[in-house]
C-alpha cells in the first residue's frame, strides 16, 4: 500500500486581496514517488487564512475514496481550528467561546465533513524552510493567485 | 462546427455517463448556482445526461440543458425541471439573454480555431453580471483520444485572454493536473468570470 501525503499552503496579496491555495497529493511506496497531483486556484478578494483552509479543504475533498493519509501544512490557523479550536465550536454550535459567530465558518464546516471520510494526521512544518514539498505547495499557491493580481504590464 | 464522430462516442457511451456521472454535485456547480441570481435562467451548454442541469433546476434556476448528442438529450429530458434541447454553440443568440452560462468540459469539443469566437458569442448572450462557468483541459493543439472524442486544448494564460477579450472577469479557477506511473499528465482547469457591467 502507497503511503499518502498532501502538502497544502495558502498565499494572499493583501489581507484582503487577491489569494491562492495549493495542493500537492503524493503517493510513496518508500522513497519512490508512485502517483503526484498538482491542484491550484485563486479568487481576485480573500485572505490568507481562507486560502489556507481552502487548500486542505480541497486536498481532502479530491480524495474519491475514504484514505489514510498525512496532511502537511505550515499554516498556526488551520493547526489551531483543527487541535484547538474546532472541538469547542461544534459544542457551542459553531460560535466561540464568547459566543460570537465564527470567522469563515462555512470553511471549517466545510473542512470538518471533509476530514470525516478519512483518516488524517495532521503534520505542522515551518513554513519557507526548505521543505521541498512545502516550497512546492507555495508555488502552486502563487500560480493560483497570478491569474487575480493586476497585470504589471497594464 | 460539430464532430460527427465526437457525438457517435457519446451517443454510444451514454450508460457509462449515466453510471459514472450521478453522484453529490461537486462544489464548482453549487458555487456556480450560488453566483447566478436567484430564479435566473441559465444554459448548460454541452449537458451530457442532464445532472448539473438537475441540479440546477432543484436550487431553483430556469435551465435549458443544450447537447448535440441525441442520446444525452434524450436522457437530460426525462430529468424534473430540465429543459432539454438539441442545441449547440452555434445557436447561442450573441445578444443578452441569459443570467448564466455553464459549458463543463463541452467547448474543448470545437476546432481549436473556433473556440474564441464561441467564448465571445457566450460573453454577448449573457446579461452584465451574468455568470460563465468554463471547464477546459490545459495543453496545445487539438487532439482525439483513444475513445475517437476531439480535443482542443489551451493554455491557462490563452484562456484568461480570451475571457479578458470578451468583458468577462474572472472570479474564481482551479487546476488539477495528475501525474501517473505511465507519466501523462491531464491538466484541466475550471473557471468562473462574470460579465461585465
Amino acid at each position: 500500500m502507497p503511503e499518502l501525503f498532501a502538502y497544502t499552503d495558502g498565499a494572499c496579496s493583501g489581507n484582503p486581496g487577491p489569494g491562492g491555495w495549493g495542493a500537492l497529493l503524493i503517493a510513496r511506496e518508500g522513497d519512490t514517488v508512485v502517483k503526484e497531483r498538482e491542484l491550484s486556484g485563486g479568487e481576485p478578494e480573500t485572505t490568507n487564512n481562507r486560502m489556507e483552509l481552502m487548500a486542505a479543504i480541497t486536498a481532502l475533498e479530491t480524495l474519491a475514496k475514504p484514505s489514510t493519509l498525512t496532511v502537511v501544512t505550515d499554516s498556526s490557523y488551520v493547526k489551531d481550528g483543527i487541535t484547538k479550536w474546532m472541538f469547542g465550536w461544534k459544542k457551542n454550535g459553531w460560535k466561540t467561546a464568547a459566543k460570537k459567530p465564527v470567522k469563515n465558518v462555512e470553511l471549517w464546516q466545510r473542512l470538518d465533513e471533509a476530514t470525516k471520510r478519512h483518516t488524517i494526521t495532521w503534520e505542522w512544518v515551518k513554513g519557507h524552510a526548505g521543505h521541498p514539498e512545502n516550497e512546492r505547495a507555495d508555488e502552486l499557491a502563487r500560480a493560483g493567485m497570478a491569474p487575480f493580481k493586476p497585470d504589471p504590464k497594464a | 462546427m460539430s464532430d460527427e464522430e465526437t457525438l457517435n462516442v457519446y451517443n454510444a457511451k451514454i450508460d457509462d455517463y449515466v453510471a459514472i456521472a450521478h453522484k453529490a454535485p461537486p462544489q464548482n456547480l453549487l458555487d456556480f448556482i450560488a453566483a447566478v441570481p436567484a430564479g435566473g435562467s441559465v444554459v448548460d451548454l454541452g449537458c451530457g445526461p442532464g445532472f448539473s442541469a438537475q441540479t440546477m433546476a432543484e436550487h431553483g434556476l430556469s435551465v435549458e440543458a443544450w447537447d448535440l448528442s441525441d442520446a444525452m438529450i434524450a436522457h437530460a429530458a426525462t430529468l424534473p425541471g430540465v429543459v432539454a434541447r438539441k442545441l449547440g454553440f452555434d445557436d447561442l443568440p450573441g445578444t443578452p439573454t441569459y443570467d448564466g452560462i455553464y459549458a463543463s468540459f463541452s467547448l474543448l469539443h470545437a476546432p481549436r480555431a473556433d473556440v474564441p469566437h464561441h467564448v465571445a458569442t457566450i460573453a454577448n448572450s449573457l446579461h452584465p453580471g451574468g455568470v460563465f462557468h468554463l471547464g477546459m483541459k490545459l495543453g496545445e493543439g487539438e487532439h482525439r483520444d483513444g475513445l475517437g472524442r476531439r480535443y482542443s486544448y489551451f493554455s491557462m494564460d490563452e484562456l484568461l485572454g480570451m475571457l479578458n477579450d470578451n468583458d468577462l472577469t474572472p472570479v474564481w479557477q482551479k487546476q488539477d493536473s495528475e501525474m501517473g506511473l505511465a507519466g501523462t499528465v491531464d491538466p484541466y482547469a475550471i473557471i468562473r468570470s462574470v460579465k461585465n457591467a
